[in-house]
């Protein structure tokens, strides 16, 4: 079948075991965040806060659902010039220090030992125990600039660019496996190394708490434009079947 | 005297108001993402006992892709507007997602079986 002939030995002890244990490693890394995961604490004024952006959100959704001096009370109770919730409320910034506040401190403790540790280790000790190894062929050509993707370890300028390494076929199970894991786990699990690393690169895992002040000003404004539009209009007569008597909506007299 | 009425006899619809339920959407679109994967999954297993290479197995991916879709619009049935709000979903809904899977499961068993 193939052209280049490897010991089936190598199926048995690398290519097997390498799919075997990332796909157990994103299973044990699941159950340890879900049990050194900590509840976030906070205090009564960040929840009040956060639960006023909600509603206000709910209302700009759904007030087309209620009548109109419904909806504009809601809105005047947030957005009323004098009185409304978001003008007349200040917050202090909550910017905190993330080095001066223990308990964030071991948050990210915990996200780098579930993360990042793993990552290093794993992939290390799959680099050192096998390394060196071709271990498989994609059914498929492909063209020279593959080579360096999956041929990491293995730097044979005349191998056909569809043969796989050891070290690449790993890498290519950590982020195949990630739609495996979603069917297995469920759809919030933890188990995905990609989505912590994009965390990592864009360093969101350690942004402060957002500004409550900005928030509200962007729910001001956002509600501010927002305007109502009756959508159960006529529902009545729709639920009851009813006919709908004809209404004169426009007279007009030529010569008046 | 002459004089223009106009009259309105219902009351004009601004538009066909529905209601979507945001977490059944979500559900519901879920459910698809499971279906394409296993279905991938599935796939991908299959082509690579059988030995597929090339483009063989592309094109073998995208029949059952899009049987897959067949079956899943055969099961919606008449009433698929009850569940999704286009009809497109059915087909469309990570078709290409699903695709690194089933390679991925291709290789795999194809390594497993044929390459040794």
């Amino acid at each position: 079948m193939a052209e280049l002939l490897l010991d089936s030995n190598i199926r048995v002890w690398v290519f097997l075991p390498i799919v075997v244990i990332t796909f157990l490693i994103g299973i044990i890394r699941h159950y340890v965040t879900i049990l050194l995961s900590s509840e976030k604490k906070s205090d009564l004024q960040q929840v009040a806060d956060s639960h006023a952006l909600i509603r206000s959100r709910v209302l700009r959704e759904n007030g087309k659902y209620i009548p109109k001096q419904s909806y504009l009370m809601r809105k005047s109770f947030f957005n009323n010039e004098e009185r409304g919730f978001f003008k007349v409320e200040k917050r202090e910034s909550q910017a905190k220090n993330p080095m001066t506040d223990p308990s964030m401190m071991t948050d990210m403790m915990k996200g780098n030992v579930t993360n990042v540790l793993p990552m290093i280790i794993i992939g290390g000790w799959i680099n050192w125990a096998f390394s060196g190894f071709l271990t498989t062929k994609v059914p498929f050509p492909l063209t020279l600039r593959f080579k360096p993707m999956l041929q990491r370890g293995v730097e044979l300028a005349s191998l056909d660019a569809s043969w796989v390494s050891s070290a690449s076929w790993y890498f290519l199970n950590v982020f195949g496996l990630r739609s495996m894991y979603t069917l297995i786990l469920g759809q919030d699990n933890a188990a995905d190394q990609t989505r912590a690393m994009q965390d990592q690169m864009s360093g969101s895992a350690m942004m402060a708490p957002p500004d409550p002040m900005k928030a509200f000003k962007a729910e001001w404004e956002a509600l501010e434009v927002c305007c109502h539009e009756w959508a159960l209009e006529g529902v009545e007569e729709e639920l009851t079947g009813g006919i709908v008597q004809p209404e004169t909506i426009y007279i007009k007299n030529k010569f008046a | 005297m002459a004089t223009t009425i106009a009259v309105r006899t219902r009351k004009s619809r601004k538009s066909d108001a529905v209601a979507y339920s945001e977490l059944s959407v979500r559900q519901n679109n879920a459910i698809l993402e499971y279906c394409r994967t296993s279905m991938s999954a599935l796939s991908g297993a299959t082509a690579g006992i059988m030995g597929l290479t090339g483009l063989l197995g592309f094109i073998f991916y995208f029949v059952s892709a899009f049987s897959l879709s067949a079956f899943l619009t055969v099961k919606a049935g008449s009433r698929w507007s009850s569940f999704f709000t286009t009809r497109r979903v059915l087909f469309i809904n990570g078709l290409f997602g699903g695709l690194f899977t089933y390679i991925l499961f291709w290789t795999f068993l194809y390594g497993m079986v044929h390459v040794y």
